[in-house]
């Protein structure tokens, strides 16, 4: 799709979910597209290493997402967060709740 | 549709004006609203880490005013110089008060909204404005 103002994209592969822009009320229902259903059968691989913004909107189908996955015995993982995701993360008192894997 | 003036803004106290927006009450406007925040707020002198929190704030604002107010338009107004910021969102009316937050609880899927603009701006009011409510918010450098 050719969109000149296509804010988030969202590519799935397995059980492995990348994101890339800007996750909010108006974009965050692309991202919950690809989560519910939760892909596969293991753990979820969001990398969210190449998205730029995040507000409570994201955090939503975020937390909805992890939820579904502990109530299944799975994990979400939210890998390489960038510095912007991972303030909010702390900011929200998420970041010991959910299951965050950085880059190095 | 966007239509960008420099009206003085109202109210007690009058910052310098350095931008404001208007345009229509649909979520798909939210990244134009952030990238107006930035840009003003960065010819301003305004760090990364300070515009990452005004994007943050109008994101949050914009929403909450487009999801529950039902005027067709939205104002967003940016003011600042390189020791503060002030970013003035309107269709408030339906707030009737700004109790500070509380942090919801992690399995909370909603109510972090507020909470994260009473996070990261230094002051957070209602005011009045010819009539209508806006959110005013504040950010202090240093």
């Amino acid at each position: 799709m050719s969109d000149p103002t296509t804010r988030l994209n969202v590519s799935r592969d397995g059980d492995r979910i990348v994101v890339a822009g800007d996750i909010d009320a108006h974009t965050c229902p692309d991202l919950a597209n690809e989560l519910d259903p939760l892909p596969g059968t293991g753990d979820i691989h969001l990398d969210v290493g190449d998205v730029g913004f995040i507000d409570s909107s994201g955090l939503r189908v975020i937390i909805g997402a992890h939820q579904a996955a502990e109530s299944s015995d799975r994990r979400l993982l939210i890998e390489r967060p960038s510095k912007s995701v991972s303030r909010i993360l702390e900011i929200s008192g998420l970041s010991d709740h959910l299951h965050i894997v950085d880059a190095n | 549709m966007a239509r960008p003036d420099n009206s003085p803004l109202g109210g007690p106290t009058t910052p310098r004006l350095n931008g404001r927006l208007t345009v229509d009450a649909d979520l798909a406007n939210l990244g134009r609203l952030r990238e107006h925040v930035a840009r003003t707020a960065g010819e301003t002198g305004a760090g990364d880490d300070i515009v990452e929190q005004l994007q943050l704030v109008v994101s949050e604002l914009a929403t909450n005013a487009m999801q529950y107010n039902e005027s067709d338009t939205l104002t967003v107004s940016v003011t600042g110089d390189s020791s503060s910021w002030t970013i003035d969102v309107s269709n408030a009316d339906d707030l009737t008060g700004l109790a500070s937050p509380a942090l919801p609880e992690p399995s909370a899927l909603s109510g972090r909204g507020l909470f994260l603009v009473d996070a990261v701006m230094d002051r957070v009011e209602l005011v009045d404005v010819d009539g209508r409510l806006h959110i005013r918010c504040v950010k202090f450098a240093g």
